[in-house]
């Protein structure tokens, strides 16, 4: 993304230390095999009358298609108020298994473990607490998930352990999980602007 | 089941997935359907490695410009992704289209070095290809290989179709028009290799035959099928005109050189004896610094890369730096585009360059001495005296630098104990120097880094008849390096001596070594030139099995009258030369560059370059030595 911004040569302000580089934030980075439809970049433009139009379209112009800005505007929330994510979880070839599915998530309870990246520590909790919505539906042989978790600089629970979970669960850890996130949310649920 | 749909099932299990996804800015996606040549453009390492290559680049573009020509990218699959796409029969694919190997007219290697081979074989195996080149059927795709290597490209003759020598921006798509023109005829494969023999530039090692002595030596090689004989190189003559890509394929993930590059010339005055690629690329053809400016900015736009690297053999040997520097700070400043000058020579380090490196990107400073003594240096025609040197870090620490790094090798001909003792006093006299230095950075303690490198004679060099040092010998100079250094001012690294005795071995090898490439293979060799994955021991089995052995080739010297694998190929270089400086090497004598006078080494009969430019057009004095600046170009 910082080449796409260097193709576009937009105004885009640079940090002032010894080897300047553009400044640019996202919200919460995709982990790794996910897709999305919404995610957020922040940076700051040099020039104040350039138009949020004229800045998608310029860089919109040297984006690949996988890689795409949909929108431009200014930045309404701040980073630290980004709280929960949306994802929608596809179980290849888990329509069949639909009902144990819901079964998983209508349990009072689903301890789970999560090991901290930097301390190796590792932690218990239990996602029932944390996730906000969970309803699957059949897609033809697949299953579809959409489920909302934590995501944000207070707390972030990966959609992979649910995913990973859920399949132990089912006893088919054989099944392929394609994650998409689709949404990125406050405390309140209104989308991250 | 397409490719790309079983991939998604595999990506997640193995490292860095972006290697095998495609889809990158700038990749070239064409209608298939239109395409009535594709070309798999093969790089034997990982994606990170064959990315950071320029003549890949540069021949990916060339041929994508070509109308109804495809050319996609291929990397050779890490140990994980080779073993998870062995698990669901996936077969190797090209980044662009995600179509098999198999559905291409021509799967191309690039050779950059002798490492690559056993990882050649594992492409096409994993491509579903017969190893060898007479297994494979007339509807198979035409493999063919370029690249340094190829110089001498015996050791992998029984496995390809045909080589491509010297620079091919202008021979393959003389060869894509001959593909074509026999695809209309009818004409099929063994026809059309019989006729890109007549090509300046190819060679089809299937139409050569090679009769060897009792001893191992060759005692001749025959043309048949009116094949030219020798096969002459070819060369680009017109760097201005020729194409230069306006955009590289910018990668997802980290890559060993994630920049954009500006070659700006090719080939080197110098004439280092050890040097292959200081003979193989002659003559000296510069860029003009217009066009290298208009070419790297348009890069940096297309790509945008913040950061530019100036590519050649000796940039400071560029005879117009100054003016190219001038003109690329005048648009890389403004547009936070940093630039970095590697490759320079330390006798032409001046406080100007040192000055207008400042303003660029400020990384270590490398040079590379190669030899710690005068002797040496004179043997191995460095033309590098000591004050050169301590003059140079003279001007870097009063610049405000406080480490230098310094190449060096170990092996050399004719070199004595008191040579590689000779590398730790020099760097000791460095970092006295730095110390009695009053302009020294205030506070800071200086840092001297020798990285040490086994000698390999390459062909093409006056060191080609030479012996390589056995790795026991190795081993017993670098430790006598390690006791003689007594200071933690000076680090020492060494590259292993296991895989220079390996490199010695393919460099000047001859085909019989394809029997023990695909042994090697057989029994589990791949990524050679990667510490973690060489196993000499398999390698040492696959000699074995073939009744060949490693000191044949590497550690045995050979006489002038011997025939050599690579004889047959014309290189512009004069054996007559190459035994000259041999001679000369050995009397201790040095040989001046291009610039000063002619050696006659061959390089004339283009007519290009350095060897038509007036010598006598301009003199300067620089520290007591002459250096040239041709005018009138």
């Amino acid at each position: 993304m910082l080449r796409a911004l260097q193709r576009s040569g937009l105004p885009v302000w640079r940090t002032q230390g010894f080897h300047p580089h553009i400044y640019c934030t996202f919200a919460h980075p995709l982990s790794l095999g996910y897709t999305s439809s919404y995610e957020v970049m922040e940076l700051r433009v040099t020039d104040d009358g350039l138009q949020s139009s004229e800045m998608l379209a310029r860089l919109q112009k040297v984006c690949n298609q996988d890689i795409f800005p949909t929108a431009a505007g200014d930045a309404v929330m701040k980073i630290n108020s980004l709280a929960f994510a949306g994802y929608e979880l596809l179980i290849c070839g888990g329509a069949n298994a639909l009902e144990r599915i819901q079964a998983f998530f209508d349990q009072p309870s689903i301890p789970l473990e999560r090991v901290s990246k930097k301390t190796g520590r590792v932690s218990r909790f239990d996602l029932k607490e944390k996730m906000r919505e969970a309803l699957a539906v059949a897609q033809g042989e697949d299953a579809r998930i959409r489920l909302i978790l934590p995501a944000g600089p207070k707390e972030t629970v990966n959609p992979g352990l649910a995913a990973g979970a859920l399949l132990r669960f089912l006893g088919r850890e054989e099944l392929r999980v394609q994650v998409h996130r689709f949404g990125l949310y406050d405390q309140e649920m209104n989308l991250f602007l | 089941m397409r490719v790309s749909n079983q991939l998604e099932s595999i990506l997640m299990e193995v490292q860095k997935p972006a290697r095998y996804t495609g889809g990158e800015v700038n990749s070239v996606i064409k209608d298939p359907s239109k395409a009535d040549i594709r070309f798999a453009f093969c790089f034997p390492d990982t994606y990170e490695v064959g990315m950071s290559h320029l003549g890949m680049k540069i021949l990916y573009s060339v041929l994508n410009r070509m109308e109804g020509v495809w050319c996609e990218r291929v990397f050779a699959p890490w140990l994980d992704m080779q073993e998870a796409m062995a698990k669901q029969s996936i077969p190797l694919y090209a980044l662009e289209s995600k179509d098999p190997l198999l559905d291409f007219d021509f799967i191309g290697f690039t050779l950059q070095y002798e490492l690559s081979y056993t990882n050649v074989l594992a492409m096409l195996d994993l491509a579903g290809l017969p190893l060898r080149a007479a297994d494979r059927g007339e509807d198979a795709p035409v493999v063919i290989a370029g690249g340094p290597c190829a110089c001498n490209p015996e050791p992998l003759a029984d496995f390809i179709d045909l080589f491509s020598l010297g620079e091919g921006e202008e021979a393959l798509p003389e060869l894509m028009e001959l593909y074509r023109a026999c695809q209309k005829e009818g004409a099929g494969k063994r026809e059309f290799l019989r006729r890109a023999a007549q090509i300046p530039g190819f060679y089809v090692p299937a139409l050569y035959d090679v009769v060897y002595q009792a001893d191992g030596t060759i005692a001749s090689v025959t043309a048949r099928a009116g094949a030219p004989a020798p096969v002459e190189k070819r060369i680009i003559r017109d760097l201005d005109s020729v194409y230069y890509p306006e955009a590289f394929v910018v990668p997802y993930l980290d890559i060993v050189h994630d920049r954009a590059v500006e070659e700006i010339f090719r080939g080197c005055i110098r004439g280092c004896r050890f040097c292959q690629a200081g003979y193989i690329y002659r003559p000296v053809r510069e860029k003009d610094p217009e066009t290298a400016c208009g070419q790297a900015r348009a890069l940096c736009e297309a790509t945008g890369y913040d950061e530019l690297s100036l590519s050649s053999l000796s940039t400071s040997d560029y005879t117009r730096l100054d003016g190219l520097l001038e003109g690329l700070l005048s648009w890389s400043e403004p547009e936070h585009v940093s630039l970095s000058l590697p490759s320079l020579r330390i006798d032409n380090f001046s406080s100007v360059l040192l000055e207008k490196v400042s303003r660029l990107k400020k990384s270590g400073l490398t040079f590379a001495p190669e030899a710690g003594t005068q002797r040496l240096r004179d043997v191995i025609n460095k033309r590098l005296t000591e004050e050169d040197i301590l003059n140079t870090c003279r001007t870097a620490f009063e610049g405000g630098y406080t480490s230098v790094k310094l190449y060096f090798m170990v092996g050399l001909p004719t070199e004595t104990d008191e040579d590689v003792v000779g590398i730790a006093r020099l760097a000791q006299t460095i970092v006295d120097l730095y110390y009695s230095l009053p302009a020294k950075p205030k506070g800071k303690s200086v840092q001297v880094s020798i990285s040490v490198a086994s000698f390999v004679p390459k062909p093409f060099t006056p060191f080609q008849w030479f012996p390589q040092n056995t790795r026991e010998e190795l081993r017993r100079k670098q430790r006598l390096l390690l006791d003689a250094v007594t200071t933690r001012k000076v680090s020492v690294s060494w590259h292993d001596a296991d895989v220079s005795e390996l490199e010695a071995v393919f460099a000047r090898g001859d085909r019989r070594l394809g029997r023990v490439i695909e042994a090697a293979y057989r029994r589990g060799c791949k990524f050679d030139s990667w510490d973690d994955c060489l196993d000499l021991e398999k390698w040492r089995a696959a000699f074995r099995e073939n009744g060949l052995s490693m000191d044949f080739y590497a550690h045995r010297p050979r006489e002038y009258n011997e025939v050599l694998p690579w004889d047959l190929f014309d290189y512009k270089i004069s054996r007559a030369f190459l035994q000259r400086e041999n001679e000369k090497a050995l009397a201790g004598e040095t040989t001046p560059h291009c610039r000063e006078s002619c050696a006659g080494c061959g390089a004339a009969a283009w007519k290009e370059g350095v060897c038509v430019e007036n010598r006598q057009s301009g003199v300067s004095k620089k520290r007591g030595r002459e250096v040239y600046f041709p005018s009138g170009r």
